[in-house]
């Protein structure tokens, strides 16, 4: 076979590139290695061990995610618990709201201030219905309260118009400890407040409710009353009635249902 | 001594508290796994929620003829190479510089391994993890992935030589 003469541009890339090395990629060996069977190391064990050996905690939450996923039916149903028990809220709020409007608009716009002389002390009840009067039996001060270092909140000690199963009617608490209606008010306010001789700054008292606000002229009569009671008492000496001073006048707010009785405990003596 | 297997016919049967057993035996089992694929915590334990769920659709299914901790592993790491099928991991190139050894820290603990892996390159992660800790062949990794056993192979070497460099670092910190 005859050779043919090698073209000009032919033969100068052969001189060029046929003897041209280039050094393979540094990985190309480790690929070879690795089409062998190549050995794991010492090091390399330890971590692949390790590493099929790990587990982890997974998230509280994750539980409940998959929960929701393969119970579907649960799901709905607690979604329509879930509901209805935000739908029922809503409709007891809504209900409660339009009751106590109602019972507002039933209740006098306003009260009526009804006052009397002590010791034959007045305490005079209107209600949206019909004025109750009763007549306390007598107003006294015990003694033990302020021994035991009540309140004047507290004082219990005026006792109107008898007792009631045994327990004083009013002891400046809200006639709903006595179990009448939840929301029925009791609120005292003097008339005519004279002042000590040494007046007397107030005690502070906790709020209780909305009644017998320390802050009404009432309230701190009764205060600087009971301080100077107190400190007589320390002394030794006699208690001295307040009734020959003031002049009280008693509101009561009373719903119409309690009315009825009202009228039935609440007695003449 | 209750085997975890025990639950499964209560829990194909709906009851609640089995299929929490299983959940409580297997996820820890399930995230280890995931947290080798996906180093966020998050995408992690998205994939092990996911595992599980097709776990509790698929349980009626189990023959019980290999644990089910198998059964579930083979689960994970097929909810793991779809996301990573679907993010075109492998086709992305890899360069040598890509390769950082920067994670490497001072410690050989669990945590820190678990680490060094997680800072591989996505392909070398997931071949190593397939090659060298699930145990698959070259051929398989080349077929799950899409991959030719060259570049599985390939990527392997490479996977290792970057860990062997990172573990010598580390050696080298210590001392």
């Amino acid at each position: 076979m005859r050779k043919e003469p090698k073209h000009p541009v032919d033969a100068v890339f052969e001189r060029a590139l046929s003897h041209r090395t280039s050094p393979p990629h540094t990985a190309t060996w480790e690929a070879v290695r690795a089409g062998q069977d190549n050995p794991w190391s010492s090091t390399e064990e330890a971590l692949i061990k390790n590493l099929k050996a790990r587990q982890a905690s997974p998230k509280p939450s994750s539980w409940r995610q998959i929960e929701a996923q393969i119970h579907p039916a649960k799901r709905r149903v607690l979604l329509w618990y879930r509901w209805t028990a935000a739908a029922s809220v809503l409709l007891v709020a809504t209900l409660a709201w339009w009751d106590g409007h109602e019972r507002l608009d039933r209740l006098p716009q306003e009260l009526s201030t009804i006052t009397g002389e002590t010791p034959s002390m007045d305490l005079s009840i209107r209600t949206a219905e019909a004025p109750l009067t009763v007549e306390p039996s007598s107003a006294v001060i015990r003694q033990d309260n302020f021994e035991k270092g009540l309140a004047p909140h507290a004082i219990g000690s005026i006792l109107l118009a008898g007792q009631v199963r045994g327990k004083p009617l009013v002891q400046w608490m809200p006639i709903a400890l006595q179990e009448i209606e939840e929301d029925l008010q009791f609120v005292a306010i003097p008339e005519v407040v004279k002042e000590p001789r040494q007046p007397l700054e107030p005690r502070s008292l906790k709020r209780r409710g909305n009644w017998l606000r320390p802050t009404s002229p009432w309230s701190k009569a009764i205060t600087a009353y009971v301080a100077t009671q107190s400190a007589r008492a320390k002394e030794g000496q006699s208690l001295q009635a307040p009734w020959s001073n003031y002049t009280i006048a008693v509101e009561v707010k009373v719903p119409p249902k309690a009315h009825s009785f009202i009228q039935n405990t609440l007695t003449h003596p | 001594m209750e085997r975890i297997e025990d639950h499964i016919p209560s829990a194909i049967q709906g009851d609640l508290k089995a299929q929490k057993a299983l959940y409580e035996g297997l996820s820890p089992f399930v995230l280890g796994l995931c947290q080798r694929y996906f180093p966020q915590e998050d995408e992690a334990e998205d994939h092990m929620i996911q595992t599980m769920i097709a776990f509790f659709q698929k349980l009626h299914t189990y023959r019980g003829d290999s644990p089910v901790k198998f059964w579930v592993r083979r689960m994970a790491i097929n909810q793991c190479l779809m996301t990573l099928r679907k993010q075109s991991a492998f086709q992305q190139p890899i360069k040598d510089s890509y390769i950082s050894t920067d994670a490497v820290n001072s410690s050989h603990d669990e945590a820190y391994l678990l680490h060094l892996v997680q800072a591989l390159p996505v392909g070398f992660r997931t071949v190593f993890n397939l090659y060298a800790i699930e145990g698959f062949s070259h051929a398989e990794i080349a077929e799950s992935l899409g991959i030719s056993e060259g570049t599985s192979k390939s990527q392997l070497s490479r996977a290792r030589q970057w860990l062997q460099k990172a573990l010598q670092k580390s050696e080298h910190s210590l001392r």
